[in-house]
């Protein structure tokens, strides 16, 4: 049923605190997601996603508020990847299957000792901003301020090493603490986004802006600007046509990121 | 130690192993301000891995390296190195950088972190670009230049900062005849006039020949290091080769 009085909609306390806790993470998403994609590096929040499942399920099981929890766990995983990739004979791509692999039959396991999956844990997989409470718009907010603060402190080290990674090195920048810097930063927007749409589509959050404006930016800088206005808008777009159309809010989200990337796409073929 | 310390350079012993493979062995030779050393060797036989060795990209298995009379492990005066590497398509053509961006980045080993951009930097951006007399606009992108404004950008990036070592990777492959007869001359007047040390990476030995006053020679089986008419009189490099017996690849650039 299409409900069009979306004017009073937009007055109610919880479209306002998806909206605020959306636009941040998504602004969050899309910077880091630029650099994540320039550096070949953006199925680790693929990877970190299904390791939030695991760790969301054993919040569940603990009784504890399994964000808390998932917090440190998917940091660990996200360095856990990097450490796989650097002490072993495994590629980055493989050490993101192995650990994400780890996470979700972790999930599993966990999930089947307590009561299967719930509601509770169906609303983590596909993501529910529409019920964030004031608490967890807090949260999102102040995680996002932090990210974005340590992209702008580290932009040039991120823009050297995407750019030219030798050269980077041989400049004095630590390349590989550089790197374990991105995928903890990963880590926090992955949980951030995991409200906003949900463990199965966090990676469309991280990629899709950033492959959208890399189809229409002639700067780098422009890139930046453009990731960030389409990510941002993709929420609000989402969020207003999941509630008129009554739809799901997180697979709406990414239907409208889609939908600008085609753009993307075509305007960048027209030029 | 003091004739460590004198030397820009001091590279001892030096041997690189990939696993098993030994890229290259026992290579000793020292640098003075100065110097403009012509680096050559046939394909393979480790000149980038020695570079790569110098500037702390690879670790090495034996021996030891100083610059300006400190292990390079404890080496952290980035800026006094300039390097200009082997190849542009090793950067990322995805980012769209422009050439301001670019020579920005050249300054990073000068700051340290959070390694943020100010307005002076910027005024070193429009005074190398002025140095080396490129008018390109630089807001222009990096990927949609020529191979050779893309080599003379990677040049202002190594010199922004005024190094006193330069180290090419050859540099002048991917440029015409002209372009790198340009690009030699420019290379001669940094090292007399500024008296910035180099260490140039080529096949191109004709050039080689004009233009540094010292070669490093290696292949699989030898090294040879020393002045340029100590190891070819007659001036003439790829002769020198020749007769010495190396398999040196030669390379027509016309």
């Amino acid at each position: 049923m299409i409900n069009f009085d979306l004017i009073s909609l937009l007055q109610y306390g919880f479209v306002q605190k998806a909206f605020l806790a959306g636009t941040f993470t998504a602004l969050s998403c899309s910077a880091l997601g630029l650099f994540l994609v320039l550096r070949k590096m953006s199925l680790v929040g693929d990877g970190l996603s299904h390791v939030s499942f695991g760790a969301i399920a054993l919040g569940m099981l603990a009784g504890v508020y399994p964000t808390y929890l998932a917090l440190p766990i998917i940091v660990i995983a996200a360095i856990l990847i990097l450490k796989i990739s650097e002490k072993t004979k495994v590629y980055g791509d493989a050490a993101i299957g192995i650990v994400s692999a780890a996470g979700v039959a972790g999930g599993v396991i966990l999930a089947s000792l307590s009561n299967g999956f719930n509601v509770d844990l169906l609303s983590y997989l596909f993501g529910n901003i529409l019920a964030a409470s004031s608490q967890e718009v807090i949260f999102s907010i102040g995680l996002s301020l932090f990210i974005l603060a340590t992209i702008y402190l580290f932009y040039w080290d991120l823009f050297s090493i995407s750019f030219d990674e030798e050269y980077a090195q041989v400049s004095g920048i630590p390349v590989g603490l550089v790197n374990y810097l991105l995928v903890i930063l990963t880590a926090i927007t992955v949980l951030l986004s995991i409200k906003v749409v949900g463990i199965m589509l966090v990676s469309a959050l991280l990629i899709i802006p950033a492959v959208t404006a890399l189809q229409i930016s002639r700067q780098f800088k422009t890139a930046l600007l453009i990731s960030g206005l389409t990510a941002a808008l993709s929420v609000i777009i989402g969020i207003i046509f999941s509630l008129l159309l009554n739809l799901p809010t997180g697979a709406t989200i990414v239907l409208v990121n889609l939908v600008f990337f085609i753009l993307a796409i075509l305007i960048g073929k027209m030029r | 130690m003091n004739k460590v310390a004198k030397n820009i350079l001091e590279v001892q012993n030096l041997t690189v192993c990939y696993g098993e493979f030994k890229a290259i062995s026992d290579i000793n030779f020292s640098l003075q301000r100065g110097d403009f050393v012509g680096l050559t060797g046939p394909n393979g036989s480790g000149k980038s891995t020695l570079i790569k060795a110098i500037l702390g990209l690879v670790k090495f298995s034996q021996g030891e390296i100083a610059l300006w009379g400190k292990a390079i492990n404890q080496f952290s005066e980035f800026s006094r190195i300039g390097y200009v590497p082997q190849k542009q398509t090793m950067l990322n053509p995805l980012l769209p950088a422009t050439i301001e961006e670019v020579l920005l980045t050249g300054l990073l080993s000068t700051k340290k972190i959070p390694r943020l951009i100010n307005k002076k930097d910027r005024q070193k951006v429009a005074h190398v670009l002025a140095t080396l007399k490129i008018t390109l606009p630089k807001d222009k992108i990096f990927t949609k230049l020529s191979g050779g404004q893309q080599q003379k950008i990677l040049l202002a990036r190594a010199l922004i900062t005024q190094p006193e070592l330069l180290i090419l990777d050859e540099p002048s492959s991917a440029l015409d005849q002209t372009a790198r007869e340009d690009f030699f001359q420019l290379l001669r007047k940094i090292n007399s006039q500024d008296k910035v040390s180099i260490i140039l990476i080529s096949h191109d030995t004709g050039s080689i020949g004009q233009h540094a006053n010292k070669i490093l020679y290696i292949d699989q089986k030898q090294i040879f290091f020393g002045a340029l008419n100590d190891f070819c009189p007659e001036k003439n490099p790829a002769t020198c080769f020749e007769k010495r017996g190396k398999h040196l690849i030669w390379h027509q650039h016309d």
